[in-house]
């Protein structure tokens, strides 16, 4: 995970630009001089391990420091996101499903996997952009929210794979949008 | 005003903030602590303690000049207030009651 990477899913987790320089700052420093005492390789997995072992303890921190307030508002966005897209897309499932027969639809599972995933994209992104608090937390929020939802009520018309590829991919789907939101908030030094 | 009740976890950020004295920012302090827990502390940890430490009041926090080792990022740095250094007192204080009377040797100093 590149440190620009690391910035985006810091700004994701409404991390303040000041700590954000700060951690950022001190693992540049921590990493070079590991990799002029131990290796490039090293440094680097030593980085990686630091930055994944961080996010859950700054994602805590985000919800602990906006208390109640901040859960209201992550999960409100992360509900209004998922009830706009299963508008959208029950309104073009039911008009996919009226010009194609359910034998064909099962056919090309795979299709209506991605059109499903790119809908989590979607969704993860307007849950971010609703959820001001913590952009991130926002659309994993509400890719959760769906995954629940699809356990309950799946398509019948699909194979046995489809909704356990569903649940697998769609919280990584809307964490895509979310990221793609939170780029958009990284000021640039 | 009371002491303030610090975590395990707390205090050993707060006596590293203490021995690093005007050295005392995140790296230093994440690499004293895990030095001294004889474990790899995450960044992400340390720095959210400093920061709950912080809203305590027994350190303070100030951010250095931008340095080219570091991106062009500034340090934080911090430093005890005596808030923080009566809160290490109070601890010590606690475990010592805590082993008055034990059987086994107190071998703190």
């Amino acid at each position: 995970m590149s440190l620009r990477l690391l910035d985006v899913v810091l700004t994701g987790l409404n991390v303040d630009r000041g700590l954000r320089d700060a951690i950022i700052g001190d693992l540049l420093e921590e990493r070079t001089a590991l990799a002029a005492a131990r290796g490039t390789r090293f440094a680097d997995r030593w980085m990686l391990s630091q930055i994944l072992r961080s996010l859950p303890a700054l994602a805590q921190a985000t919800l602990r420091a906006g208390g109640t307030r901040a859960m209201a508002s992550i999960f409100g966005a992360a509900l209004a996101a998922l009830l706009a897209v299963l508008i959208v897309a029950s309104a073009s499932a039911a008009v996919v499903f009226n010009t194609i027969s359910a034998q064909t639809m099962a056919r090309f599972a795979i299709v209506a996997l991605a059109v499903d995933l790119a809908y989590g994209v979607a969704g993860g992104y307007l849950a971010a952009r609703l959820g001001g608090v913590a952009p991130l937390a926002s659309a994993v929020a509400c890719g959760s929210l769906g995954v629940m939802l699809s356990l309950v009520a799946t398509g019948q018309a699909m194979p046995g794979w489809y909704p356990l590829a569903l649940q697998l991919l769609l919280v990584p789907a809307t964490a895509v949008g979310g990221w793609m939101r939170a780029r958009q908030l990284v000021v640039r030094p | 005003m009371p002491p303030r009740s610090v975590g395990e976890f707390e205090l050993a950020v707060l006596l590293c903030v203490s021995l690093l004295g005007d050295d005392a920012y995140g790296a230093a302090v994440r690499r004293a602590v895990s030095e001294r827990l004889k474990r790899d502390c995450s960044v992400g940890a340390v720095y959210t303690t400093l920061q709950r430490l912080e809203d305590k009041g027994l350190v303070e926090s100030w951010v250095s000049d931008p340095t080219p080792v570091r991106g062009g990022r500034a340090r934080r740095c911090f430093a005890m207030t005596a808030a923080g250094n009566r809160a290490i007192r109070d601890a010590q204080a606690t475990v010592r009651r805590l082993w008055s009377g034990h059987g086994l040797r107190w071998s703190g100093a």
